[in-house]
């Protein structure tokens, strides 16, 4: 089988089968831990107030997120995706393809570049932090029962429990998530715009465009 | 409910009490809650003060927070050009207090701030004082009338509405709109810069555009800009026009509104007297007028100097201005800057009064215009502090590459998840 890398995934030094074999990975999640372990320092006391940079602020850089994609990040308005609560790699994954423009958008393709990627762990660590509160939308009952048996032949193994869960963290959570919102990243995906890594794209390769759109509508209709 | 008499009212408010503050019960409100001596009031429920309120509460539920405002609902301008376009009501574009301030524990108060006693910590009305220890100031915009000959503020934006606050303003100009003839003139003068809204101006001439090609296909529209070019988006706006409104839009620079004569609905520039059918007269813009009272205007007499990590005033001590009046630097006056800076406020209020480190501000700007029924543009920024001053972060943000109708569907979420955040 050819193998094709995503540039999301040497950003992140992903391996295909998921486990962290890459040095490059450990590093990464042993930086994440030694950031949370920092921010979970109290504030030292100070007898006067001194003034913090934002660049290791997660909530400072994270909260100006939130007016577009709602309280907490947690969308109320389709197609805008809900981030709160989404996985920190994922959110890490997508911020670098955006800064790499390896994945479409509309306005976060020319907010991104105004953050290290310091600044972007911090940030996607905060979002992440926050509760995920899944949709409430109208979805497709006929598509939804035939996307149930597509789930459970072909998704099932990396998005976990209907999508509540994943097998990795650079897998979205979709359980929940805006239909339209979904459609619309697929069809870039489909469109050949926006690189998946390999173990994705076998999936999807197995799939008709029909039994895809099913499956989305299952996802939409987890609550 | 507790019944507050005066003296325990005076010890719920600690030190400000002793100015000769009434109970919050006289403005209408819910008995304060105690929280030991930190109370912030909130001056202003919009884009800046809801946001602030709600994140003060979030960050701290020590912090007792009072949201003060005139009205008991809140009317967004953004979208508002499309109700004057027809594609919209108003009414789409009101927000309601009471599940915000019921979620969060804010206490909110409906009435007419007059003054602001800043060494007394208190703020003054018509139904008596409210003590503070630090007071956010989120007041908008208000006008400088006097800077047009002839325009009288009681009566003119009846005649030449300026619709640039959302609500009864708004529904003047609309109705203006529908009852002129086909082939009648509508003028726009736009106001020098800094206003509320750069784009604004521009995309409202889309909207009345986009009305008169459905309506009134023989109209036209002058534009007496008293900016050397368009604020905003100038690119966008001019393909918009050439492409969807060819020949309706007549555009004229440098053409600042000097005198009008409301009677026969005709306003003067130093160059010209232009007559309208309707005529839409933005006014040059201030802070709002409580900034004015309470001393907060600085050295250019219009805007509020803040430090740009607090947003705390440089005129005068704990009083912090943020939105539309505040003077942010590169940030444009937007809602959507109202909303970063009432979060980076907030986080650093909450430093101050717990005697923590304060944090340097990070903003972000967005900020959609609607030029046609279906396409939108954007322009984008993040903001960061260096030497003191708000400036946009270097080698980002920017307008849409070309007109949008993907982005005409996330303007329309983006609006509802931050009038959402606003009101939850």
């Amino acid at each position: 089988m050819k193998q094709r890398k995503s540039l999301g995934s040497i950003a992140l030094g992903r391996q295909s089968s998921g486990q962290p074999r890459n040095p490059g990975l450990t590093l990464r999640l042993a930086g994440l831990f030694v950031l949370s372990l920092a921010l979970a320092q109290p504030a030292a006391s100070a007898p006067f107030p001194k003034k913090g940079k934002a660049a290791g602020n997660g909530e400072m850089l994270a909260q100006s997120c939130f007016a577009c994609h709602g309280p907490r990040g947690a969308s109320v308005a389709s197609p805008m995706p809900i981030i709160g609560g989404q996985n920190a790699a994922y959110l890490m994954d997508a911020m670098m393809a955006f800064k790499n423009t390896t994945r479409p958008a509309t306005i976060m393709t020319r907010l991104v570049d105004a953050y290290s990627e310091q600044e972007i762990i911090a940030m996607t660590q905060y979002i992440a932090s926050q509760p995920y509160v899944r949709a409430q939308q109208a979805v497709d009952g006929a598509k939804v029962e035939i996307g149930r048996e597509v789930y459970a032949r072909a998704c099932k193994k990396c998005h976990i429990d209907g999508g509540r869960e994943s097998s990795e963290s650079e897998y979205p959570l979709l359980a929940g998530q805006w239909l339209p919102y979904m459609q619309m990243s697929m069809a870039d995906i489909l469109a050949g715009k926006r690189p998946v890594d390999d173990k994705f794209k076998a999936a999807l390769d197995k799939l008709s465009k029909d039994e895809i759109d099913a499956v989305l509508h299952f996802f939409a209709a987890q609550r | 409910m507790i019944h507050w008499n005066r003296r325990n009212f005076v010890k719920a408010l600690g030190v400000g009490s002793a100015m000769g503050c009434v109970p919050l019960s006289a403005w209408g409100a819910s008995d304060p809650l105690k929280t030991g001596g930190k109370r912030v009031v909130v001056l202003g429920g919009g884009f800046g003060g809801t946001i602030a309120a709600k994140t003060l509460r979030m960050a701290d539920p020590s912090i007792e927070v009072v949201l003060v405002d005139r009205e008991t609902s809140y009317v967004a301008c953004p979208t508002s050009n499309l109700v004057i376009g027809g594609s919209r009501t108003i009414e789409q574009n009101r927000i309601g207090y009471d599940k915000l301030v019921s979620h969060h524990g804010i206490t909110f108060v409906q009435g007419r701030v007059t003054a602001i006693d800043p060494a007394a910590k208190t703020l003054i009305g018509a139904k008596g004082a409210i003590a503070y220890d630090r007071l956010i100031v989120s007041p908008g915009i208000d006008f400088r009338f006097e800077e047009i000959r002839g325009y009288d503020p009681a009566t003119t934006p009846q005649i030449m509405p300026h619709a640039y606050k959302g609500g009864e303003q708004t529904l003047l100009l609309r109705k203006q709109l529908e009852k002129m003839p086909d082939g009648g003139v509508f003028v726009i003068a736009i106001p020098s810069f800094p206003i509320r809204c750069p784009p604004g101006p521009y995309e409202r001439i889309c909207q009345v555009a986009w009305y008169f090609k459905q309506a009134k296909p023989k109209s036209k529209i002058i534009v007496l800009d008293a900016n050397p070019d368009i604020l905003s988006k100038g690119r966008l706006f001019r393909k918009a026009w050439a492409k969807y409104y060819d020949g309706m839009i007549d555009y004229r620079a440098n053409q600042g509104v000097v005198r009008v004569t409301p009677a026969s609905r005709t306003v003067h520039t130093e160059v010209e007297d232009v007559r309208g059918d309707v005529v839409n007269v933005i006014p040059p813009q201030r802070a709002g007028n409580i900034a004015r009272v309470a001393g907060l205007i600085g050295p250019d007499k219009s805007w509020c100097p803040i430090n740009a990590t607090t947003f705390e005033s440089t005129m005068q001590k704990n009083i912090h201005v943020i939105g539309d009046a505040c003077v942010a630097g590169a940030m444009p006056k937007s809602g959507y800057s109202a909303n970063s800076e009432a979060k980076v406020c907030a986080a650093n209020i909450v430093a101050l009064m717990n005697g923590k480190e304060t944090t340097e501000m990070s903003g972000i700007n967005v900020c959609y215009s609607t030029i046609s029924a279906k396409e939108v543009v954007s322009v984008a920024g993040v903001y960061a502090v260096k030497d003191g001053k708000i400036i946009a972060v270097p080698n980002s943000g920017g307008v849409s590459p070309d007109l949008s109708e993907v982005e005409a569907v996330y303007a329309s979420s983006w609006l509802k998840n931050i009038l959402t955040e606003m009101s939850t």
